[in-house]
């Protein structure tokens, strides 16, 4: 019974805190960038929360700056790694002053997991002030976890591969070179047919 | 009928190899940047493609030596197996990098960079390595230049065979002589290449980022954009940018990459009379002015943007991206599928379907021959209201001028309607499979245009056999259907010859 009611009061504060009165109200939900895309008259103009990894670049534009967060299955797992394949990147553009921007501490690319971040700021669906961009204008970033350098190692597999496919490519020069030998030999016959009759 | 015999086989297999010996050299660029950017595994890749296609070309250029000239119907035929087979080979280093999740997937890319369309099915590309990464662009640079037209470069002895693969690629000769016509096209393309590269790096610098990084994304950006192409090194493609300035110089890429080289040719010669009297140039001017005015207003019915200013930027952005049949996005697709409204996706798929100009880095059915269509109508409408004895002419001026003939309507409208043929296939296909008419119908006109912009449904989740359809439609469109066609007809006949 303790754990029924346990739940329910659960439910009850997830009900106050996510709820479209909780968004009236102006306070910052949770949300992915799929969220944003699908939902985006709910949230366009309101206070959210995004968490995901920094891939890219830090544009930096006079007291702010542009980053990309990606907030889907690539930013906690690593393609590299576990081999997991679920599709292209979702993420968006978050403008942020520059000084919450030099908290990241690595960028997401090749042989890279960037930071792990939770930006909270304004979603625009229209961000008249960026030309029509569709961004969270961010006041503050957290790192939740720092990025690492991930493993990019070649499979040992890929080496013989190789070692045979440098085989082939000698190999199928052979054609090349009996043509080649066989031209030096009819012109050189040529030569001596010719030096004969001098 | 045509029986193909083994020695016209062994004739065009030569001649394909040479086409992949130099498909496997171009692999070498994206090592050495692999190499330089320490990424192991993308340079045992790039060994391991780049030896097996040479080696192939070595065997067929080598192994089997020319016998006699290059057929009409045979040049055809080595287009459009050379773009198959190097379709084969260039999607090698990207399904070894591990980030197409099958050698079909991997296929539709190496489809989709070459014929400069730029759906693409990767995962994670934020992730990607910078060689592979640059191998998609430059697979778009080469494309959009024809590989073909660079292996008659260096590879193809002869005029009168290169004349015949020239033709093949859906090019027309800048000069009398072809060769002359495809170093010039090489030339001009390493001259923007240059520039753009630079101009664009410049901008990417001011606009925050660092300079490796700058170049390197200018250089795949330039290549992409000039060559109507469309990949961008980014998963959010020009979003990514947040940037007017980036935004305005591919804009320059795309217009200058749809633009007719043999036109390029005349201003270059200082010829800019050209440019204004050029029916393909009057046929966009009219196109875009009219599709401009249709795209604004149905974006403002929808009111998906608050302010005029905006409006205009992102439409006409998408506008000018889908004429150039380019690609670039500076939307989400699932916001443009969703939020656009039906006027704007509809002028969309017009603009797509007409593409660029003739002879070109662009797809679609070409400014050129809308503008033998209309001049057609002109001419029949002319003729039906001037007396039986009346001799009407319609005539056209592209470089130099010429009557409109009813050879040359025939022809014109049979491409087109071959080109709406394959629209409507990919769009049935997409029916089949549940997508909406809308969707369906975008997305085909995309992939036979070699545009590349997408409202969602290319996706490495979609069937199969559509990525099989789009593949074709890519293939067939940026070969303008007929060479595709020929190889297939071609080859039937050969088999049916053996079979004897």
């Amino acid at each position: 019974m303790k754990k029924l009611l346990l739940l329910l009061a659960v439910l009850a504060i997830a009900f106050l805190f996510f709820s479209p009165a909780a968004l009236a109200q102006g306070e910052a939900v949770e949300v992915t960038t799929g969220d944003l895309l699908e939902d985006w008259e709910e949230y366009d103009g309101k206070e959210v929360i995004l968490i995901g990894e920094v891939v890219g670049d830090v544009m930096a534009r006079g007291d702010f700056a542009w980053i990309t967060v990606n907030d889907g299955f690539y930013s906690r797992e690593v393609l590299h790694e576990t081999g997991a394949l679920v599709g292209q990147n979702s993420g968006i553009g978050v403008w942020l002053p520059t000084e919450e921007a030099e908290k990241i501490t690595r960028l997401g690319r090749y042989g890279s997991l960037g930071d792990l971040v939770e930006v909270r700021g304004v979603f625009y669906a229209d961000d008249v002030q960026h030309g029509g961009d569709f961004d969270i204008q961010a006041s503050s970033l957290t790192v939740l976890e720092p990025g690492r350098e991930t493993d990019t190692s070649p499979d040992s597999w890929k080496y013989y591969v190789m070692v045979a496919g440098l085989i082939f490519l000698v190999l199928s020069t052979t054609p090349r070179l009996k043509r080649r030998a066989r031209e030096m030999k009819s012109a050189r016959a040529l030569l001596g047919r010719e030096e004969g009759e001098d | 009928m045509l029986k193909p015999t083994r020695k016209d086989l062994m004739n065009i297999l030569h001649n394909v190899g040479g086409v992949l010996m130099l498909l496997g050299l171009t692999m070498l660029i994206p090592l050495i940047i692999s190499l330089a950017a320490g990424e192991w595994s993308s340079v045992l890749d790039f060994v391991i493609c780049t030896s097996l296609t040479i080696g192939v070309g070595n065997l067929l250029y080598f192994g089997l030596p020319a016998r006699g000239r290059v057929t009409w119907n045979q040049g055809l035929v080595i287009v459009a197996f050379s773009w198959f087979l190097a379709m084969l080979f260039s999607a090698l280093p990207l399904y070894l990098s591990g980030h197409f999740a099958s050698y079909l997937d991997a296929c539709f890319d190496a489809m989709s960079g070459p014929t400069t369309t730029g759906l693409t099915l990767v995962h994670d590309l934020d992730h990607l390595a910078y060689g592979v990464n640059f191998w998609r662009h430059l697979t778009m640079f080469l494309g959009g230049q024809g590989i073909v037209i660079l292996a008659i470069t260096y590879f193809v002895a002869g005029s009168s065979t290169a004349a015949q693969m020239y033709m093949g690629e859906a090019r027309d000769s800048i000069m009398p002589n072809v060769i002359e016509s495809s170093r010039f096209i090489l030339k001009v393309s390493v001259f923007y290449l240059a520039v753009g590269t630079l101009s664009l790096g410049l901008c990417l610098l001011q606009q925050g980022m660092a300079p490796m990084r700058s170049f390197f994304q200018s250089s795949c950006l330039f290549m992409a954009g000039f060559s109507t192409g469309g990949f961008t090194p980014q998963a959010l493609s020009i979003v990514y940018y947040h940037s007017l300035l980036v935004e305005l110089v591919t804009i320059i890429f795309m217009v200058l990459g749809a633009s007719n080289f043999a036109v390029q040719y005349e201003i270059w010669q200082r010829r800019p009379r050209e440019f204004y009297r050029n029916i393909e140039t009057r046929v966009l001017s009219a196109s875009l002015s009219v599709t401009l005015g249709l795209m604004l207003a149905g974006l403002i019915i929808v009111g998906v943007y608050s302010t005029f200013g905006v409006t205009v930027r992102r439409g006409a952005y998408q506008l000018i991206s889908g004429h150039s049949t380019t690609g670039f996005m500076t939307v989400y697709p699932t916001q443009m599928g969703m939020r656009w409204g039906e006027i704007a996706l509809f002028v969309l798929i017009i603009v797509m379907g007409l593409g660029g100009c003739a002879c070109s880095t662009a797809g679609g059915i070409k400014a050129l021959r809308v503008g033998i269509i209309f001049k057609s109508v002109n001419l029949k409408v002319k003729q039906a209201l001037s007396p039986d004895s009346a001799v009407v002419k319609e005539r056209i001026h592209h470089i130099k001028d010429f009557d409109v003939t009813e050879g040359l309507m025939g022809a014109t409208l049979i491409i087109t309607l071959l080109y709406i043929g394959f629209y409507l296939l990919g769009a049935l296909v997409g029916l089949f499979y549940g997508y909406g008419l809308n969707a369906s119908v975008f997305e085909s006109v995309s992939a036979a245009s070699n545009v590349g912009l997408t409202t969602g449904v290319t996706q490495y989740a979609m069937p199969w056999l559509l990525k099989a359809v789009y593949i074709l439609e890519m293939w067939v469109g940026r070969l303008e259907i007929l060479a595709v066609v020929v190889m297939f007809a071609y080859f039937i006949n050969a088999i049916k010859r053996r079979q004897r």
